[in-house]
């Protein structure tokens, strides 16, 4: 009795949190023009695709979304990969400048983005990287909190398995890799997810840093056509779901795995 | 060639002016063109247009004194339009459009009286240009202006702008207040009598409602004889100094500009008319009733003043209606606080900075190499020997860190002791008056207020419900994984989509208020994201819905590892699971709500992608939070030394939020 009153509280609370995302969907799939009449049906009477089509052919959102997926992929390995490193060495090994470097991580976690937005576009000039993939994905490699939730994890591992390993002859690198990394999982499961959300999600700098269509990523993409379209809202709810559906299938296909990945990692915080 | 939103224009153009990989002639809105104008980017070209100065319309815009800068392409307006449906419906003359202000007002009257949800006139509000475009006809018609004709003083607090604006008030009652954008939707839905917008509705009107039957007509005047002024602007084209094809730029120029194509152009797209006054009365427009009427209102349109400070003078001027019209501020006060802040723009002195950013770049980068070299200089002395693979591990990250993040910084730190000028990349360095200026300017402290009521209010919410609905699903509920995964996914979803599904979620007929209207409960007027008691707030519900989801699964993974022989040993004392919940659950939680309230915080502290969509800090600069601010001071008014210190006082107060939320809570632990 009791399992089911709470089941149906959460079911309810479910159903509220998910709703928006469903009027999105069902909006998207309302004929142009019958809108203020028809914009309040729950299921829309009549039903079409045009509007996916429409927006599908006013732009290469193919290309927008390979960017993405590409781009966000690169900085979530280079993240696992690069903080994962330095890290070890915050946790484990001492040399000069820790403790500065230390301080400047935790320093540059809060600053607000749109800060250096100017001077790291001056970067990207002065490297002749404004409008590629270099801009889009070098910056985000090194993003501090990966590091600062790193170190902190490491530091909760106990050492002896690594001495072990070391005096079996098994070299740094080793130990990192074989021995660290996979013990490290849920941790790095933690950075990966964030890491690649907010790849994908993320707009200012992919707007301010490219400005050809083919280097676009799918939120600027999606940003330009709201800009353009104004309150067209079938056609914008249909670039909604067209930038937010495949994330949301791949979340819904790796569901279990994210989710443990998640779990797991933050017990440990 | 690129087509850019208005919305986003700007930023672009100025970080690719920055970049130097802009092309040689280039358009730009003619409300930027005084910047560009006196920036020195633009090559001037006095000489080669002197032939075609009195054939064509708009060089206010890009002219400095005596000099010409640019050349006046395609231009607008604003002019009235009108349901001819809705007129005969109220008994007015389809034929006759209202010519003066009290035939606007009783004709808006009639049309409101024909249904409770029609409307007579549509008033622009919470927007950053908008608003004030669409008053300043009537402003001009009254006899009233912003600037003297010499821009040294501001005027705006006159008996005429009085006037006008007590007409404008006398409006409302009759009147939709929106965003343009919602009053042109609205007006072609047959639900506005009258709108003063532009000629972008042809096409949209023909798209969305191919059958309504209106006209168009010049903006209505104090009195019938009046010849009516109006709101003119268009593009510009200018070609760059750094050119290194200046003759075939111009003829491109010429090209562009010539009578055929400029009439083309305004043929095919029937939302721009050519700057050519000849090609202004091409037979075409006879044809054309509603190109004839936009036409003829060209004529007599008239540009804002070309002072570099006008667009931002033009949101505070917003801002003004917006004050007027939604918070109902007396017109008095509200001219009066308006022409204050007016003159401290007119007042401010552009400098030409002393040093080029390429030298700041270089001592920066200097300082780095330093840095590391010394370091790497240290190194022997403590590090044990065959201890090399420390540096391995150490060196990939933070040279890109020291490169892409640190230098970035640094560079910002600079810039935030001095004038730094965007268009030029030159500053010059000016201590610590930009701390000071910040801290003192009442619309920052506004911000400021702004950002800490999001943070205070989201946060705990978020808090809450988090903590609540993961300890629901703990206790064991059927289908665990469905309401994970469920209650996941707004989280997955991009910030930008989120903002685009809450704005229409959001409006006047959005979903929000069908379905109070639905259950009999008042809704807000205006709606939710144009009035300045409910923007915030909603745009703060949007955070906790889209944010909670995360928080929640944090906190399953907290609570599954805290041990249940915990929660046995109080069952065998007779606990309830209410008291389990106080007892151990929340104090085993401890660490996790410490690390949730410190990232929360920071994020909400931070909140910009959502206003920057949703309401560009409006209405009344009611949602103008710490970051906005920060993007505005930078990227709209080109301070960003300004901007700059902005960020480090908002890093600082950051800090001492972590600070004390850490403190507090270990030592309640």
């Amino acid at each position: 009795m009791k399992k089911t009153v709470l089941f149906i509280f959460l079911f309810g609370s479910l159903l509220i949190s998910l709703f928006p995302l469903y009027l999105m969907f069902t909006t998207s799939l309302k004929p142009e023009g019958s809108l203020l009449a028809a914009m309040n049906e729950l299921w829309p009477r009549q039903m079409t695709l045009k509007n996916y089509w429409d927006v599908w052919m006013s732009g290469p959102f193919d290309r927008y979304f390979l960017n993405s997926m590409g781009v966000a992929l690169v900085i979530t390995l280079g993240n696992i990969f690069l903080a994962l490193m330095v890290a070890y060495a915050f946790a484990r090994r001492s040399f000069v400048g820790k403790k500065l470097f230390f301080g400047t991580i935790l320093l540059t976690m809060m600053m607000p983005a749109q800060i250096v937005m100017v001077p790291t576009f001056i970067v990207m000039k002065h490297f002749g990287w404004l409008n590629t993939y270099w801009a889009l994905i070098v910056p985000s490699l090194v993003l501090p909190f990966n590091v600062f939730l790193l170190i902190q994890y490491l530091k909760s591992l106990p050492v002896s398995l690594e001495e072990a390993a070391r005096l079996d002859g098994a070299s740094p690198f080793q130990i990192l890799f074989k021995i660290v990394m996979p013990l490290t999982k849920p941790a790095l499961a933690v950075v990966g997810i964030n890491t690649f959300l907010g790849a994908w999600n993320t707009f200012l700098y992919p707007f301010l840093l490219t400005n050809t269509t083919e280097m676009r990523t799918l939120p600027v993409g999606l940003a330009l056509y709201k800009g353009v379209h104004g309150v067209d809202w079938v056609h914008l709810m249909a670039g909604s779901c067209l930038a937010a559906g495949p994330v949301i299938l791949i979340f819904l296909i790796f569901q279990k795995l994210i989710i443990a990945g998640l779990t797991a990692g933050a017990v440990k915080e | 060639m690129q087509q850019l939103s208005w919305d986003f224009g700007n930023d672009k153009i100025i970080t690719s002016l920055i970049s130097g990989n802009a092309p040689d002639v280039f358009e730009i809105g003619s409300t930027w063109g005084p910047h560009f104008s006196q920036s020195g980017v633009l090559k001037e070209i006095t000489q080669e247009t002197r032939l075609y100065r009195s054939r064509y319309l708009m060089w206010e815009p890009v002219m400095v004194q005596d000099k010409v800068y640019g050349f006046p392409w395609l231009v607008g307006t604003r002019f009235l339009f009108y349901n001819k449906t809705l007129f005969k419906k109220a008994g007015l003359d389809p034929a006759r459009p209202p010519r003066t202000w009290n035939e606007l007002l009783r004709a808006a009257q009639k049309i409101k009286g024909l249904s409770s949800d029609t409307y007579g006139y549509g008033i622009a509000v919470a927007e950053e240009f908008a608003p004030w475009h669409t008053f300043i006809p009537y402003l001009w018609n009254g006899g009233g202006d912003v600037l003297s004709r010499n821009w040294k003083e501001v005027v705006l607090n006159s008996s005429a702008a009085r006037q006008t604006l007590s007409f404008y008030q006398s409006l409302k009652p009759y009147a939709l207040l929106n965003r343009q954008e919602q009053i042109d939707q609205m007006f072609a839905a047959e639900k506005v009598g009258m709108i003063l917008s532009g000629a972008w509705n042809f096409k949209s009107i023909q798209k969305t409602n191919s059958k309504l039957e209106y006209g168009v007509s010049s903006v209505p005047t104090p009195k019938s004889s009046q010849s009516p002024m109006s709101f003119g602007g268009g593009e510009m084209l200018v070609i760059l100094n750094k050119t290194k094809h200046p003759k075939e730029a111009f003829e491109f120029i010429r090209f562009l500009t010539s009578y055929e194509v400029e009439l083309s152009l305004s043929r095919t797209q029937r939302n721009v008319l050519p700057s050519l006054k000849t090609a202004l009365k091409d037979p075409f427009f006879e044809q054309d009733s509603h190109m004839k009427g936009f036409a003829e209102q060209m004529l007599t349109a008239k540009t804002p003043p070309a002072h570099v400070g006008w667009m931002k003078m033009e949101k505070i001027l917003s801002s003004l209606i917006d004050r007027v019209m939604l918070q109902d501020e007396p017109i008095g006060q509200a001219l009066e606080i308006t022409s204050d802040r007016l003159s401290k723009i007119l007042n401010q002195t552009q400098k030409r900075g002393a040093i080029s950013d390429e030298r700041l770049t270089f001592w920066i980068l200097a300082f780095l190499l330093i840095l590391v070299g010394s370091l790497w200089f240290l190194r022997n002395r403590n590090v044990p020997a065959g201890e090399m693979s420390t540096w391995v591990l150490v060196l990939p990250w933070v040279g890109l860190f020291l490169v892409f993040s640190l230098y970035p910084l640094l560079y910002s730190l600079v810039i935030s002791f001095s004038d730094y000028h965007v268009l030029t990349s030159r500053f010059s360095l000016s201590g610590f008056s930009n701390y000071f200026s910040t801290l003192k300017d009442p619309e920052f402290l506004k911000a400021l207020g702004h950002t800490l009521f999001f943070a205070l209010g989201t946060v705990p919410f978020t808090l809450v419900i988090s903590i609540g609905l993961a300890a629901l699903i703990h206790q064991g509920v059927p289908w665990k994984s469905l309401f994970q995964a469920g209650f996941f996914l707004p989280v997955v979803t991009s910030i930008i989509v989120v903002a685009t599904l809450f704005t229409f979620f959001y409006s006047e007929n959005g979903f929000l208020n069908f379905i109070l209207t639905a259950w009999g409960i008042p809704k807000p007027n205006p709606a939710w994201l144009i009035n300045h008691k409910w923007a915030l707030l909603s745009i703060m519900a949007m955070a906790v819905w889209s944010s909670s989801g995360y928080y929640l699964i944090l906190f399953l993974a907290a609570l599954q590892s805290i041990p249940s022989s915990l929660y046995e040993a109080s069952r065998l004392d007779g606990a309830s699971s209410i008291q389990q919940f106080f007892k151990i659950t929340l104090p085993q939680l401890k660490p996790m709500i410490l690390f949730v309230m410190v990232i929360n915080t920071i994020n909400s502290l931070q909140v910009f992608p959502e206003i920057f969509t949703m309401t560009k800090g409006g209405p009344a600069r009611s949602t103008t939070t710490i970051v906005y601010y920060l993007y505005e001071k930078g990227f709209s008014e080109f301070q960003m030394g300004t901007a700059s210190a902005v960020a480090y006082i908002l890093a600082l107060l950051m800090c001492v939020f972590a600070y004390f939320q850490m403190k507090v809570l270990r030592e309640e632990a």
